[in-house]
């Protein structure tokens, strides 16, 4: 049997490197002890992959959706239900640093096969995935690299392949690279585009692919981060993969989405990283393994520094709903009207698959406007308060097995618990209890009594995930 | 490219495509699921359609001559005459139309101009109640066939919806099912099963007693991927959807392979109207797409219907049209 601190800490491991658990999935994911745990997270090939037939075959429109909303939808399933949580959070991860958004690409199916080149790609070497996403035909036509010719380039894409997906500006005070190398990165990725695709109507959307052109692209020498070469694209990643910068740069990136947040991208040229030890062991490790994406989680996840950040990170949108559909065990199997939760998170701030710029969403406090908190708390709190939810009633359950009667104290520490360990301030447990004793007595042994103590948990559990602290991952 | 049998490369022939992709209030289909046969030439088109567009799921009523405005009816909901999860639809001896819905666990009649009549069913394990109810087909005796998919097992009914009798339950060995979809009776009154998660078609007497089944899991010639739907043609020829590889295939009335086609629409007259109203971007687009064969094929191909014509309709569901193959005189 798991202990309270085992199972808080599993708690904090899969809020992070997942989207939360029940606590009856908790208990199960304890017993198993926290390093297997991040063994299994890390291979999610030993879990069963996410059941596609059965969502095909209820949602036909998600395979070539037109509108965005299918894809958005049938990600939010996913998140909500998969059992391989780290591969769909790495896949988060990287749409928030890949950032693509359908409002440019204007092709769902496009921007669904990058997303499953995430979810394949994104636990292994960062050469390969970067290469994939070089030739990923959202990205190509995101960032203009079909515009990118030879004896006209177009920087858009060798400009954020070093500012915002490898290297960032610079660190330590200095520049990571100049505007020549900019153009030279530019140089090497002429040729690299898209062929021209059949419309989408009558008969639906049409994948673009990947062309290259060799009349297209300029083979001459290039100069670039003081190397000399006839370079391509692949000589350009292999070179801008083996940089200190590059390193450093996505330690951080992991850091600010899996540890505590940071300021945003823009702003890391001048500031340091609130843990720059922290960022140094990713850093170190991700050289060592030779570019190896796994091998820089395992690190992170059995850190201290990872363990000890018990709420301290803001928990994006996508993140918040997510993890409350999985605590009240809701959507958790095909159901109509998945868009509707999936359209929360828009709602919310971050609508899954369309991020405002290339930059991607500002994360941390930048989450949280009051338009944003209103929206967050409803939606969790309509879910928590419904007690129809399976989730819900499993809380209720474990809370009347607590026997016929319990303090007011237990009853709150209880719904805390239950929740993901909440950890409120002596003041906000101190208004819950107050809340609790408005209704006297807590008792649950008789018929009328527990109907009248279901009322109170789900009352209980709105005040909770009402809370500041539960804006907290 | 289109890949056939040579033995068999001259026993049919593509003839065309009905169909668009429709917004509400245009002509064609969203997703179509299954097509159905009506009196007197009229085709009974079932598209499933994304929910934040009510009124894309819906009966359209067609003509193999492209006519649409006959009618259509139903939209998204739960009130009678409305679809959730529309799977597949009927046709009666009467003419009413019977449509499943794997969400409601019911079965909505209309009548053939699409009036709702009536609905029946609840969610349940018993004889007469059903866990999400796709396939459905008319016996010889006007009964009602439907494969309570996920009961795994088929049930039998009058037309008015009185339990007749049920077989199969869950399993992968003869007999039984893993979440069947398709179904459909042959000349002799033999019942096939698409028996979607197993990979296979399994036929079975009227009574329900086991005979054969077809396929197995893969992608190879006669081998499936969660098969959808199945229809016989006068000679016994089985024609699967083999949803998953993007492929219809056919049998021999001895389940050995046959052909397969993996799709070779055209341009349907409704989509001509579409190009047309805005030639020179979609035209132009059309001219400069490096290849229009990606257009021709079969994405998600879902139910499967003959008619006396020996005109095989296949609903191309991703793609939002019937392609139709006609089977050539031999």
């Amino acid at each position: 049997m798991a202990s309270i601190h085992e199972l808080d800490q599993m708690s904090h491991l899969m809020r992070r490197a997942g989207f939360g658990l029940d606590r009856d999935q908790l208990e199960a994911y304890a017993a198993k002890g926290y390093e297997a745990v991040v063994e299994e997270l890390l291979h999610p090939e030993v879990q069963p992959d996410f059941d596609d037939d059965l969502v095909y075959r209820y949602f036909p429109y998600f395979r070539i959706g037109t509108a965005i909303s299918s894809q958005q939808s049938h990600w939010m399933l996913r998140l909500i239900s998969t059992k391989r949580p780290l591969e769909e959070k790495m896949s988060l991860f990287w749409h928030h640093v890949f950032a693509t958004g359908f409002s440019k690409v204007e092709n769902a199916p496009d921007m669904d096969r990058q997303l499953q080149m995430f979810r394949r790609e994104g636990m292994g070497d960062f050469r390969t995935l970067l290469f994939k996403v070089s030739q990923d035909p959202a990205m190509i036509y995101w960032l203009d690299n079909c515009e990118n010719h030879k004896g006209a380039p177009n920087e858009n894409f060798g400009r954020e392949l070093l500012e915002l997906f490898t290297m960032g500006v610079g660190m330590d005070g200095t520049a990571n690279y100049t505007e020549d190398d900019v153009k030279e990165c530019a140089r090497a990725f002429t040729g690299w585009t898209i062929a021209p695709i059949i419309p989408r109507y009558p008969y639906g959307e049409f994948l673009r692919e990947f062309e290259y052109l060799t009349d297209d692209h300029d083979d001459s020498e290039k100069t670039f981060l003081g190397r000399c070469g006839r370079f391509n694209g692949e000589d350009i990643i292999d070179i801008i993969c083996g940089e200190t910068a590059t390193a450093r740069f996505l330690s951080r990136h992991l850091y600010n989405f899996f540890v505590a947040d940071e300021p945003q991208v823009p702003a890391w040229e001048s500031t340091p990283p609130q843990d720059p030890a922290a960022v140094k062991i990713m850093e170190e490790e991700y050289l060592r393994s030779n570019c190896d994406i796994r091998s820089v989680l395992r690190v992170l996840f059995n850190s201290d520094f990872f363990k000890n950040s018990r709420f301290t990170k803001v928990k994006s949108p996508a993140e918040l709903v997510a993890g409350v559909m999985r605590l009240v065990d809701d959507y958790t199997s095909p159901k109509p009207l998945v868009h509707e939760i999936a359209g929360a998170c828009g709602y919310m701030g971050q609508e899954l698959l369309n991020p405002p710029t290339v930059e991607g969403w500002h994360t941390g406090r930048e989450w949280i406007d009051s338009g944003a908190l209103v929206e967050r708390v409803n939606f969790a709190a309509n879910q928590v308060g419904d007690l129809s939810k399976p989730g819900v009633q499993r809380i209720v359950a474990r809370l009347t097995a607590l026997g016929p009667t319990m303090t007011i104290e237990k009853l709150v520490d209880g719904c805390l618990e239950l929740t993901g360990f909440v950890p409120v301030s002596q003041d906000r447990r101190a208004e819950l209890i107050a809340h609790v004793e408005i209704g006297g007595e807590v008792r649950c042994g008789t018929p009328q009594e527990l109907d009248t103590f279901n009322q109170r948990v789900a009352r209980l559990l709105q005040l909770v995930v009402s809370s500041r602290e539960y804006q907290f991952a | 490219m289109t890949s056939r049998s040579p033995s068999s490369i001259a026993e049919y022939r593509y003839i065309k495509t009905i169909g668009n992709a429709a917004a509400p209030g245009q002509t064609g289909f969203r997703n179509p699921v299954d097509v159905a046969l009506g009196k007197e030439g009229v085709l009974y088109v079932l598209s499933h359609a994304a929910e934040n567009t009510p009124s894309g799921k819906r009966v359209a009523k067609c003509t193999f001559e492209e006519e649409y405005f006959l009618g259509e009816f139903g939209s998204f909901g739960s009130d009678d005459g409305q679809f959730t999860w529309p799977n597949s639809l009927a046709v009666g001896s009467e003419g009413n139309v019977y449509v499943t819905d794997e969400w409601l666990h019911r079965v909505s009649v209309f009548d053939p101009d699409g009036l709702f009549l009536r609905h029946w069913g609840s969610q349940g394990e018993g004889p007469g109640q059903w866990n999400r109810p796709a396939g459905i087909t008319v016996d010889h005796e006007s009964n009602l066939l439907v494969a309570d998919s996920m009961n795994h097992r088929v049930q039998k009914y009058s037309s008015e919806g009185q339990f007749i009798t049920q077989w199969g339950g869950p399993g992968n060995n003869p007999g039984q099912f893993n979440t069947p979809w398709g179904i459909t009776v042959d000349a002799l009154g033999n019942v096939l099963v698409a028996d979607w998660r197993n990979d296979r078609i399994q036929k079975f007497t009227a009574d329900g007693d086991f005979l054969v089944q077809i396929g197995q899991s893969g992608d190879g010639a006669g081998q499936f991927q969660r098969p959808s739907g199945v229809a016989v043609d006068r000679e016994g020829r089985i024609y699967v959807t083999d949803w998953g590889n993007d492929r219809l295939q056919v049998f021999g009335p001895d389940g050995s392979f046959v052909t397969m086609f993996l799709g070779d629409a055209g341009m349907s007259q409704w989509g001509e109207e579409r190009l047309s109203s805005n030639p020179e971007n979609m035209l132009g687009q059309r001219a400069r797409a490096k290849s229009l064969d990606p257009e021709k094929r079969f994405v998600q191909p879902t139910a499967v219907e003959i008619d006396e014509e020996d005109r095989i309709y296949v609903a191309d569901s991703a793609r939002h049209r019937l392609q139709i193959y006609q089977k050539l005189a031999t």
